[in-house]
């Protein structure tokens, strides 16, 4: 599989002393679920806001698609980052109040170029079902009118259905109750199967990146302290860190 | 269902009155055709009477009639007004608040500067440099007003700019021209309505305090300021001239500020609303357990009620030296249960029916003051968020200090001792210097500390722990649920809240499976894990992800864990 998102020496610091991210290197390739795992403070969510382009890292790169966007900035950095989208953790402020759900997610297709009203309309509705919401019944809803779990269908429907090539997932299902947590952990397996895109799902929580990813990065205090592939970190993990991590998972006796 | 936030019953009366005097304002001087504006000596000063309901004022013109003409003046001058400031409040706010950086600082410099003027005087100044008539108050006016919006606009941008929903679409790659249009501006309008409605009302008053001082419409012309300016004169012989245009400017502003205050109301998105509840009766045998001889809390038939119930009649019961883990989705009803019990139900709820018992004593049989007492001694509550159950402006030692007091210790340097001794049985190191600290100096893992110490200095028969190590990294959880496990050990009961069933599994005894306000499953933690007597503990059970259970879809009962 090709690369499709590396990360190189990235460093970025929010006061003089103290260094938020150290040397970040991690790859994604095409297609390819890797979650990055680290406690609050350890630098994950910052790592999205860089490849979101809300921050600017002091030194190294970002290479996405084959592409140096870490200070890329406007309309080129636009083009060079077609095929990214986000779904964020909490379900209530990453959809409009005011809009309807089909709006939401069509709005998708305007912004990636989609003339045909028709074809947008029927890329909505295949969408809605993928991720289980009927558009007849749902399409013309506001996000009040729907649960958390259902919000965060939409939010998943809107980044996805303009088959996107990276999706980057930020404690996306972190707010959910558990059986809510389930579908909709269900619901991302299945759609990066069938479609193929590549995801960074960033998560605090082990077992939702055990069950979930192909490969693990551990992050801690800024640095990626392990990675490897999900079976090899959780059944052999070798940085202390890791280990402490996973034996927590397992229950006291 | 209500698919849109509506008006509030007073906000709807107050628009239709303003449309109502907006029509009478435009109609009916057209329909009068002139004749009751018309000097005419040979009514001077008449008071109210059947023919001229307001009376008439110096040059015998009725009164009522040159209020609606003049309303044209006052209500078009506040309407230009608002609408010119809120155009240009609105450029100015948009880029300042979406771009940011540069732009931003120069123009609210530019604004302070407009601010920092008295407004009355910034707009003399250009009514002397412009020259006084209708369209150079406007001007000025619409000047004066501007910073107000742009400020209003400004912070809705700079809020919505970081909002997950625009970065989404940013990310996605919307042009800021579209991200600012078709995502922020919406949500701004309908911020910017009750700013309008409030504007046009302080317009109105702008306007008549300016031509009231002589300053705004010139003589030649009419509005409900000017002739309050030209009724001084006539005070004592014709209060009538004065008293309605005083009237109808104060009624007007009253009801544009009822209107946006109405309009304050719509501006936050509608609230979400829950899942229906399904209801599932409880299994009959979990709910019938005897009472075992040393419980320390017992609850029988708790029902808690809002608009309708939030708790069904639940039972559960913790002995000494026990831990009962009470799981639960959010809504479940499991932190009200804690609440009832400690008698700290919020405002709107209340408990309907059920008998508590707390280490044998009904806390219902005793005074309110004793009942307080009681509980403060008897309960140790420890809450998921501890910096806001820690009071911000008292160091953390005193607050603790007070919790000692309650165990009936009066001498200072015990107490002093006492304090010490529980910030250091909590492992917080120098517990002299955390002692002094105020609750934001601390570290979230460090407060939770506290409130755990706050928790055991009244040595208590039971804790409830709602929630807490929900917000608190690997370590400092692990050493909340270790002082939990210490203090089950030294024969408190421990009623413990949370929504993650695999802490529950580590930590309880017992386990109480809450859904929708009612007790589904009850017994000892790994019965109930290893054999779910219900469908919804089974689904939850096999809901939690894990390394173990990859590739299998999630929610869907496997063999292993339910036989």
């Amino acid at each position: 599989m090709s690369e499709l998102l590396r990360l190189r020496d990235l460093r970025l610091a929010y006061t003089s002393e103290r260094l938020v991210l150290r040397d970040i290197d991690l790859v994604i390739h095409e297609g390819d679920v890797t979650g990055l795992i680290g406690e609050s403070g350890s630098g994950k969510t910052t790592i999205a806001r860089l490849l979101s382009g809300e921050l600017e890292a002091e030194a190294g790169q970002i290479l996405y698609a084959g592409t140096d966007i870490t200070h890329l900035r406007g309309a080129a950095r636009r083009r060079a980052t077609a095929g990214m989208s986000m779904v964020f953790q909490d379900p209530y402020t990453s959809l409009d109040p005011w809009r309807s759900v089909a709006a939401q997610v069509e709005e998708s297709l305007i912004i990636r170029g989609e003339r045909d009203r028709e074809a947008r309309r029927r890329r909505v509705d295949a969408i809605l079902r993928a991720v289980g919401l009927d558009p007849e019944r749902y399409g013309e809803r506001v996000p009040a009118e729907l649960s958390g779990g259902q919000r965060q269908r939409v939010a998943i429907a809107a980044a996805t259905v303009a088959r996107p090539r990276l999706l980057i997932a930020d404690e996306a299902v972190s707010a959910l109750d558990i059986p809510v947590q389930a579908q909709i952990l269900n619901l991302l397996s299945l759609l990066s199967g069938s479609m193929g895109f590549a995801c960074l799902f960033i998560s605090h929580d082990l077992n939702v990146v055990a069950w979930l990813c192909d490969h693990v990065a551990v992050l801690h205090e800024g640095e990626i302290v392990e990675y490897g592939e999900t079976e090899r970190v959780f059944t052999a993990p070798r940085h202390p860190r890791t280990q402490a991590l996973v034996r927590r998972l397992a229950p006291d006796p | 269902m209500k698919r849109r936030r509506r008006l509030s019953r007073e906000g709807c009366l107050a628009l239709v009155l303003l449309i109502l005097l907006l029509l009478a304002v435009i109609f009916v001087p057209v329909l009068d055709g002139g004749r009751g504006s018309a000097m005419n000596s040979g009514r001077r000063l008449l008071p109210p009477s059947a023919a001229h309901l307001f009376g008439t004022d110096n040059y015998g013109r009725d009164i009522l009639i040159c209020l609606l003409e003049g309303g044209r003046a006052t209500l078009g001058i506040a309407a230009g007004t608002v609408l010119l400031g809120c155009l240009a409040g609105l450029v100015i706010g948009a880029f300042s608040g979406f771009f940011g950086g540069r732009v931003d600082w120069l123009l609210m410099r530019f604004n302070d500067a407009l601010l920092s003027f008295p407004s009355i005087l910034l707009a003399l100044l250009f009514i002397t440099v412009l020259g006084g008539g209708k369209w150079q108050l406007l001007l000025a006016m619409g000047l004066m007003f501007t910073p107000s919006f742009a400020r209003v606009v400004r912070t809705g941008f700079m809020q919505q700019r970081q909002s997950p929903h625009v970065i989404r679409v940013q990310v996605m790659g919307a042009s800021p021209w579209r991200v600012m249009t078709v995502h922020i501006l919406p949500t701004i309008l309908v911020r910017l309505s009750s700013a309008i409605a409030i504007g046009f009302a302080n317009a109105i008053l702008t306007e008549s305090s300016l031509s009231f001082l002589g300053l705004g419409i010139p003589p030649s012309e009419r509005s409900w300021g000017r002739m309050l300016h030209d009724a001084q004169s006539f005070i004592f012989e014709a209060p009538w001239f004065a008293v309605f245009p005083g009237l109808i400017i104060v009624l007007t502003v009253l009801l544009a500020f009822v209107l946006g205050s109405a309009l304050t109301l719509l501006r936050t998105a509608p609230a979400p609303l829950n899942d229906q509840p399904v209801k599932e009766t409880p299994p009959a045998d979990s709910l019938a357990a005897e009472l075992p001889a040393d419980a320390l809390l017992a609850v029988s038939g708790l029902t808690l009620a809002a608009t309708e119930d939030l708790v069904h009649g639940i039972s559960l019961h913790v002995s000494a030296g026990e831990i009962l883990g009470l799981v639960g989705e959010s809504g479940s009803g499991k932190t009200m249960t804690a609440l009832a019990i400690a008698d700290l139900l919020p405002r709107g709820i209340r408990r309907r029916s059920g008998r508590i018992l707390i280490a044998g004593q009904d806390p219902d049989e005793l005074s309110a003051s004793e009942r307080r007492r009681f509980l403060a001694r008897r309960i140790g509550f420890c809450y998921q968020d501890a910096l806001a159950a820690l009071n911000p402006l008292l160091p953390v030692g005193r607050q603790i200090a007070e919790s000692v007091r309650l165990t009936g210790e009066t001498d200072r340097d015990r107490i002093r001792a006492r304090v010490l001794e529980l910030l250091a049985k909590v492992r917080l190191a120098q517990p002299e210097t955390v002692a002094r600290a105020l609750p934001h100096e601390l570290s979230g893992g460090m407060r939770q500390r506290v409130l755990l110490a706050m928790a055991l200095a009244v040595e208590p028969n039971l804790i409830l722990a709602d929630e807490p190590t929900a917000a608190l990294d690997g370590e400092t959880a692990d050493f909340v649920l270790d002082e939990l496990r210490r203090q089950r050990g030294q024969g408190r009961a421990i009623l413990f809240i949370s929504h993650d069933i695999d802490l529950v599994r580590r930590l309880a005894d017992r386990v109480a499976v809450m859904r929708h306000g009612q007790i589904v499953e009850c017994g000892p933690t790994e019965e109930v894990f290893l054999r779910p007597r219900t469908d919804y503990t089974r689904m939850l059970l096999a809901s939690k992800p894990s390394f173990a259970r990859r590739g299998l879809l999630l929610g869907i009962q496997t063999g292993g864990e339910t036989s």
